[in-house]
């Protein structure tokens, strides 16, 4: 999407909004509306330039989008929503930018929001209901095997795991959005119990509340309306994994010679953004749980593979080293409403491309990168460039 | 008494005296990838040229992880009362080409990437009906304990 010849046909994020991400008692409506006034606020824009409308979001009732958008005005436009687990918002954003960029809409409201439901989500919507009764359905499983075997092939241990968690938890302190804002360091977190080995509670994301949404505009809206604090979106890539997926919700891991999900995706996605990866300076990523942090350094090309472990004991990935991640706090401070988690990256990735994260801000970025990551093996990445 | 699989197209051969089954496989004839159980294309390479087959049952541990708390409803194979859950291996077995996962009847600290492992038959749980549901497990075979 970056070097287009006809400029005006780039796309950008003209406004970025969020309702801070926790539990709440008031319904989704009202979280989703306060995310989105914010963002067209942010983009200096009214709900009536808003020409399309997509509503991301897992485990809300249907016409999700319609009903926040009812509480702010009903304009008549085009709504869909959204559904990709964890990456829908990314599989929102990438329709957006792509109807923007083809010309079909100068300015496009995509949004995630999410009300989960208490206690544990039910299995049956994600798993067959054979490995239900079997108890082969518990959410950290799969991540337990994957960083097992990890830890077998390249000696990552649970202290740099442990490491990853604690960095996440201190950054966490300085956002007002996050869940959790206690900071925490490696000895709380190996202290806590153990879900699935080698896995600690946390080291694990909760999900919850929340909302966030991005107002994405052409170059051409940019330049005439001079929106001087529009973000560049140099690619939104989405993909589905090949197989295997052991995501969660299968039980086939068999060796198919294809690529993981994220590998794929990033590779696409650097493609599409004329970026290798070492011009990326912040990134933020998929931690639902620690170790995934690690394999995404590697599957982001931010390292080799084998290396993750090596680079968050660097210290290379802490707000003031070369390439931090996470600076928000990631999904294991802030929480996970799926729906909603991309677009909280993309808040960030915006407030610091723009200088304006304040305590959080990392020094003089130019180009984020998000990664979100769900079931099934769905994955969205999304690079900006201020 | 009569006994079923724990969900379709896994077992063939059922029978009930001694509880037995043999587990299936399925294998695509054109990129080779294998899988547990029936399919009617393949995951892989979308071709229709999948053949099924008996599953050996003899494997290694590939990777493992241990279940420390309580799986979620619907569990069918005991009680779901954190007090009394017994920490609980989960591994991934390669049996020929293929890789999946199952339940691991070992001691959680006896279990290691590498293990020789064999996949056994045995009941889980009753239907509302009476009828017995058969369910895989591995259990640790040879030096590997």
């Amino acid at each position: 999407m970056s070097d287009t010849e006809d400029h005006r046909r780039d796309t950008y994020v003209a406004g970025v909004g969020i309702h801070e991400f926790g539990r709440f008692e008031k319904p989704f409506e009202e979280i989703g509306k306060e995310a989105v006034l914010e963002a067209l606020d942010d983009a200096e824009l009214s709900v009536h330039d808003v020409e399309i409308c997509f509503c991301a979001n897992t485990y809300l009732p249907t016409s999700a989008g319609v009903r926040v958008l009812k509480e702010i005005g009903r304009t008549g436009i085009p709504n869909t929503d959204v559904d990709a687990a964890c990456a829908a918002g990314a599989s929102a954003l990438s329709a957006a930018s792509a109807l923007v960029e083809a010309g079909a809409a100068d300015i496009v409201l995509a949004f995630g929001v999410e009300k989960m439901p208490r206690g544990f989500m039910d299995p049956t919507n994600i798993y067959p209901e054979w490995m239900c009764h079997m108890g082969l359905s518990q959410n950290p499983q799969y991540w337990g095997l994957a960083a097992t075997r990890h830890m077998h092939d390249h000696g990552t241990t649970r202290r740099q795991i442990a490491d990853v968690a604690a960095k996440n938890h201190q950054n966490s302190q300085y956002n007002p959005n996050a869940y959790y804002t206690e900071p925490m360091n490696r000895e709380e977190i190996l202290d806590s119990p153990v879900v699935c080995d080698p896995l600690h509670q946390y080291a694990i994301c909760a999900p919850n509340d929340g909302a966030a949404a991005a107002v994405i505009c052409s170059g051409d809206v940019v330049e005439t309306r001079r929106l001087d604090d529009a973000i560049e979106i140099l690619t939104a890539t989405h993909r589905t994994e090949k197989f295997p997926s052991p995501m969660g919700g299968t039980f086939n891991a068999s060796p198919a010679g294809n690529e993981p999900v994220t590998t794929t995706t990033a590779a696409a996605a650097y493609e599409s953004a004329d970026i290798q990866p070492e011009d990326v300076d912040l990134a933020e990523v998929q931690d639902t749980n620690a170790f995934g942090e690690i394999l995404w350094y590697e599957q982001l090309d931010f390292c080799a593979t084998g290396e993750g472990g090596t680079m968050i004991e660097s210290g290379a990935t802490r707000p003031e080293g070369a390439l931090p991640v996470n600076v928000s706090g990631g999904l294991i401070s802030k929480g996970e409403p799926p729906g909603a988690s991309p677009f909280g990256q993309i808040h960030e990735l915006v407030l610091q491309l723009r200088g304006e994260a304040g305590k959080r801000q990392v020094s003089d970025p130019s180009v984020g990168l998000s990664h979100v990551l769900g079931a099934m093996g769905q994955c969205g990445i999304t690079i900006l460039r201020a | 008494m009569t006994a079923r699989a724990f969900a379709e197209g896994f077992m063939t051969n059922i029978s009930t005296d001694p509880y037995s089954a043999t587990l299936l496989k399925t294998v695509c004839r054109e990129c080779g990838t294998g899988f547990f159980g029936t399919k009617e294309r393949c995951e892989n390479c979308a071709s229709e040229h999948v053949e099924q087959d008996e599953l050996a049952n003899r494997g290694e541990i590939y990777s493992y992880t241990i279940q420390r708390f309580p799986p979620p409803e619907p569990y069918r194979l005991g009680s779901t009362d954190r007090d009394t859950w017994n920490p609980q291996p989960v591994a991934y077995v390669d049996i020929e080409e293929i890789r999946f996962i199952g339940l691991v009847d070992a001691d959680p600290k006896h279990v290691g990437i590498g293990d020789r492992v064999a996949c056994v038959i045995e009941p889980g749980w009753e239907t509302e009906d009476g009828e017995d549901v058969l369910v895989y497990k591995f259990v640790p075979v040879g030096d590997a304990q």
